[in-house]
């Protein structure tokens, strides 16, 4: 009996000293490449949705939302790169948008990361959702809004796609979240 | 011959997907696009071979009262290196597959092959019937992706196959057409194996 329980003991203990070994070894060899992942990630998502930008640097951190001051090679103020997030339909989606620097339109928009159902919901991520919110006209006083039909549509609406309706409105409260917050930061 | 059969189950006779019905939630789940089918099967495959081969080296030193507990933690371990591998190398499809990856621990098509079959075969028929599933596997999950890709979305592999006359049926790329398409796949296999048995039996 005191053998067997010994032998159970030593088997069960040689086996997670061996998975805790391998996984120690695989998380050093690619603790590095995945930093830069998210590093390089950033940095390209900064490019594009603040195309020519040469520096960036943060000028706000909240819990949710980042602010990045984008520059041209001459220094030049080019806009604002931000980073926000919130609920989507199945965990957290976090996005980046690119505003000129009067905030009154987005540059651009890319999502940096989702759970969302992939084919469906991912598409707010894919180029037609990221055209209409180029083509937002940001104003002060109005938040954007969502509608389901594109006869309703004004033009600080967003519509929502198809079989992906809480994604999308998910996404359009991030982007009020970040426009309220950009606004009193830098006003 | 032997091998041979060992081998070949997985894909045709005993399929996980078409004819055990095991590993449901991730082929039903990803199958979406043809890449992440790739993908998915890839890393089902990958952790299949390497617990597989592991637990049949190990398998008479395994007390058989913890033998579960084992080979999880043999399992898991494989899902965390293919994730991370995933995540350094492969950043774009690792973010497409999102929780499905960590998920391949809980398939189980892995423990069933670690149970059925690595605890109690050779090492050599251990591997041959982890690649036979693996590729059985992969297989059924290109062959759904396949067909819910070009109906829902028009493309396969991300090119557009069909043109603008063709309306996407939005309804394959919801979770009701992963039902759909794996039924009737699951009856056409199904009406060719059971004819193909009574050719042979005639012959």
């Amino acid at each position: 009996m005191k053998n067997k329980s010994l032998q159970i003991f030593i088997a069960l203990g040689a086996v997670c000293l061996f998975s805790g070994g391998a996984l120690a070894i695989m998380y050093n060899f690619t603790k590095t490449p995945i930093a830069e992942n998210q590093q390089s990630e950033l940095k390209t998502a900064i490019v594009k949705v603040l195309p020519s930008v040469k520096n960036y640097k943060e000028i706000k951190k909240t819990e949710t939302i980042t602010i990045y001051k984008g520059e041209d090679e001459k220094e030049e103020m080019l806009g604002y790169a931000v980073v926000g997030e919130g609920n989507g339909f199945q965990g957290k989606i976090k996005l980046i948008v690119g505003f000129d620097k009067d905030l009154t339109s987005f540059l651009g928009m890319e999502i940096l990361e989702s759970l969302e159902t992939p084919g469906l919901g991912t598409r707010v991520g894919e180029e037609p959702f990221k055209k209409q919110v180029k083509s937002l006209k940001l104003k002060p006083d109005v938040s954007i809004g969502i509608v389901k039909d594109e006869k309703n549509k004004k033009e600080t609406d967003i519509q929502a796609i198809t079989g992906a309706t809480i994604s999308s409105t998910a996404v359009v409260e991030i982007l009020n979240e970040i426009v309220k917050e950009t606004t009193l930061t830098i006003k | 011959m032997k091998a041979y059969r060992e081998f070949i189950k997985g894909i045709w006779q005993s399929n996980p997907v078409f004819k055990i019905l095991l590993g449901l939630c991730p082929t039903l789940a990803v199958t979406t696009q043809v890449q992440n089918g790739i993908a998915m099967g890839l890393a089902v495959l990958f952790v299949l071979v390497c617990s597989s081969f592991i637990i049949s080296v190990f398998r008479k030193q395994i007390p058989p009262q913890v033998r579960i507990a084992v080979f999880i933690v043999f399992i898991a371990t494989f899902v965390t290196l293919a994730d991370y591998f995933l995540k350094a190398q492969f950043p774009q499809i690792s973010k497409q597959l999102g929780p499905y990856v960590p998920l391949i621990v809980v398939n189980c098509i892995i423990l069933g092959r670690a149970e059925a079959f690595a605890s109690k075969n050779s090492i050599f028929y251990s591997l041959l019937d982890a690649i036979g599933m693996g590729l059985g596997f992969t297989l059924a999950l290109v062959m759904l992706s396949s067909v819910r890709e070009l109906l829902g979305s028009g493309s396969i592999l991300g090119y557009q196959i069909l043109g603008k006359w063709w309306t996407p049926w939005l309804i394959m790329s919801l979770p009701p057409g992963a039902f759909f398409t794996l039924g009737i796949l699951m009856s056409i296999i199904n009406t060719f194996a059971n004819k193909h048995k009574k050719h042979r039996s005639v012959a």
